[in-house]
């Protein structure tokens, strides 16, 4: 180990050293809940192994396939040029968790721009884009660069500056309109695909500026890349999916002590729901939600006719029963356009050091209340 | 093949002991092996994930896994940086989850993540590694704590030793900045530093 260059760097080593070395563990011993996992896994061990057969049998065939289409057949000249043209992407919103992106990525409702931009080595490439009046996603897919890593690490979510450490890995791509002003929305999510270590998907929810221009517009979209200097700018054709969208003004809520909420609309695409929420009154509070205990601020969740459950990907604000006036959040739809739809609102608990209450599995244990439920006729 | 290992109190033959038989089917020794590495293994991951709840999901995860690949364990490295290979990349799959789970763009928002990611105290630990990335931390821990040559981390990260000595030298240099702007030195000190 190389030596420190005077006191001053010593001091930072030796702090360094006593602070990691005061990590408490926070129990005394992992020994047991860990051992007691390798024994349940090792139970189920010869279910496991069928699982592996299976699905090893069903990526061969996947391989297959693939091999099958392409080589069936002579190819003329004049399609191999336009197959190197085009090159075979792998759907980024099919990979995806979000339940309506994969099923407008399986109906065909998704635009496939195949446009690429290769600098320095590394190519971007915009693989899909969907619009729906109320969501923009936009999927990525990166070649060139040797890392599983796609995203870089966002040191100020501000002004967009990011750890630029690692060449090829991306900034925060910035989508504009014709007019040069940004695509405004309520919120934006940007990140990688779990388990595809060279797509991203961006998506811009609850837009708020895109309304006018109609159902087919133009965005420029620039993604800022670690260490190279020239911007990999796309031009993009968005065009609206066509299907039936749902737009209500339901103006409907329900009451609870002095907390009172309407929703105020509910837009229903064939890919997102959308729903606005106005509320007063103090967030309600049950009897397990005292002493230490206190609720979050009120969460909807909505249930079809059918029983199907939905819920915003919205986060939590690390305070007690904190009120929000106004909210618009958007949810992954339901299996088919529903005949009802409840708004059933809820709270979570946090303890005195602001942490969730979950459950032995992991998930938040959620507090409802029955009178303030409200059920929307969809017409 | 235990060295470099400075963190791990337990003699090199009983760990080497213990692998052999947990690979011949005894897994009770399995837990000598949990004994001797979890202080370390939660250490690392905290630094990394900078949660509790997150760093104690991730040691036993890591340990499940660990148990599960033995059979692949090398001895030509050291278990200990075979198991930092494993909590590394482990690490960076949880990273990469929650930034999946980031919200951003609108101020109002923008509140909800930071608090959804700001740490709940703030221990000395928190405030060092506050400013840094988690590349950043991997390497601090490594090469200041474990004392990892650059050659083991590179084995442990999968990148090269002449770029993790660069990355290490800016390390040094923002430690001394930070300190500075903390008030922890004079700027004569400083100076005389750079």
């Amino acid at each position: 180990m190389e030596k420190w260059q005077n006191q001053t760097e010593q001091q930072i080593v030796d702090h360094i050293r006593l602070s990691i070395g005061k990590i408490p563990l926070p129990v005394d011993s992992y020994n047991e809940p860990i051992m007691n996992r390798i024994e349940q896994l090792e139970i189920k061990g010869g279910r496991r192994l069928k699982l592996l057969k299976k699905t090893l049998i069903a990526a061969s065939l996947a391989v297959f396939l693939v091999i099958g289409t392409i080589t069936a057949g002579f190819i003329s000249p004049a399609w191999a040029d336009t197959l190197k043209q085009f090159p075979v992407f792998s759907s980024v919103f099919e990979h995806t968790e979000n339940a309506g992106l994969k099923l407008a990525a399986e109906k065909g409702l998704t635009t496939s721009p195949n446009l690429s931009v290769t600098h320095d080595g590394v190519t971007l490439s915009i693989t899909e884009v969907l619009y729906d009046g109320t969501r923009l996603a936009i999927g990525f897919d990166r070649a060139g660069v040797m890392d599983e890593r796609v995203m870089a690490e966002i040191t100020n979510f501000y002004t967009h500056e990011f750890d630029q450490s690692t060449k090829g890995l991306l900034g925060l791509p910035v989508v504009t309109l014709p007019s040069g002003e940004p695509v405004s929305a309520g919120s934006s999510s940007t990140g990688g695909v779990y388990g595809q270590s060279n797509m991203i998907l961006l998506e811009l929810n609850e837009l708020r500026n895109t309304a006018a221009l109609g159902d087919e517009f133009q965005v420029n979209i620039r993604v800022p890349v670690a260490q190279i200097a020239e911007p990999f700018e796309f031009q993009v054709t968005v065009n609206k999916v066509e299907g039936r969208s749902i737009n209500l003004k339901p103006d409907q809520g329900a009451s609870k002590g002095s907390f009172h909420y309407k929703v105020k609309s509910l837009d229903i695409t064939p890919v997102t729901m959308r729903m606005i929420i106005t509320s007063e009154g103090e967030v309600p509070v049950s009897a397990e939600q005292t002493g230490e205990y206190a609720p979050t601020s009120v969460f909807y969740e909505l249930v079809d006719d059918l029983g199907n459950v939905t819920n915003s990907q919205m986060g939590y604000v690390k305070a007690k029963a904190v009120q929000h006036p106004i909210l618009d959040n958007s949810y992954n739809i339901f299996p088919r356009v529903p005949k009802t739809i409840t708004v059933r609102p809820y709270t979570c608990t946090l303890d005195s050091e602001l942490n969730l209450l979950e459950d032995v599995n992991g998930e938040r244990i959620k507090t409802y209340y029955k009178e303030l439920e409200t059920t929307i006729v969809i017409p | 093949m235990e060295h470099g290992n400075p963190g791990c109190q337990l003699n090199p033959n009983v760990i080497k002991e213990a692998i052999s038989k947990v690979r011949a089917g005894e897994r009770q020794f399995f837990a000598t092996l949990i004994t001797a590495y979890e202080r370390q293994m939660y250490t690392y991951c905290y630094c990394i994930l900078r949660s509790r709840e997150e760093a104690e999901d991730a040691v036993q995860d890591i340990f499940v896994k660990v148990y599960q690949e033995i059979g692949r364990y090398e001895e030509r490295v050291s278990f200990s940086a075979w198991l930092y290979k494993v909590a590394y990349h482990h690490c960076l799959d949880q990273l990469r989850k929650r930034k999946r789970r980031i919200r951003l763009l609108s101020f109002y928002t923008m509140q909800i993540v930071r608090g959804y990611q700001e740490p709940p105290d703030d221990s000395a630990v928190d405030r060092l590694f506050r400013d840094l990335n988690p590349d950043e931390r991997v390497l601090l821990i490594l090469r200041v704590v474990e004392q990892y040559s650059f050659d083991e981390i590179a084995q442990i990260t999968g990148r090269s030793s002449v770029a993790l000595r660069k990355k290490y030298e800016r390390l040094r240099k923002k430690l001394v900045q930070q300190k500075a702007n903390e008030g922890g030195c004079s700027h004569g000190e400083v100076a005389e530093s750079n």
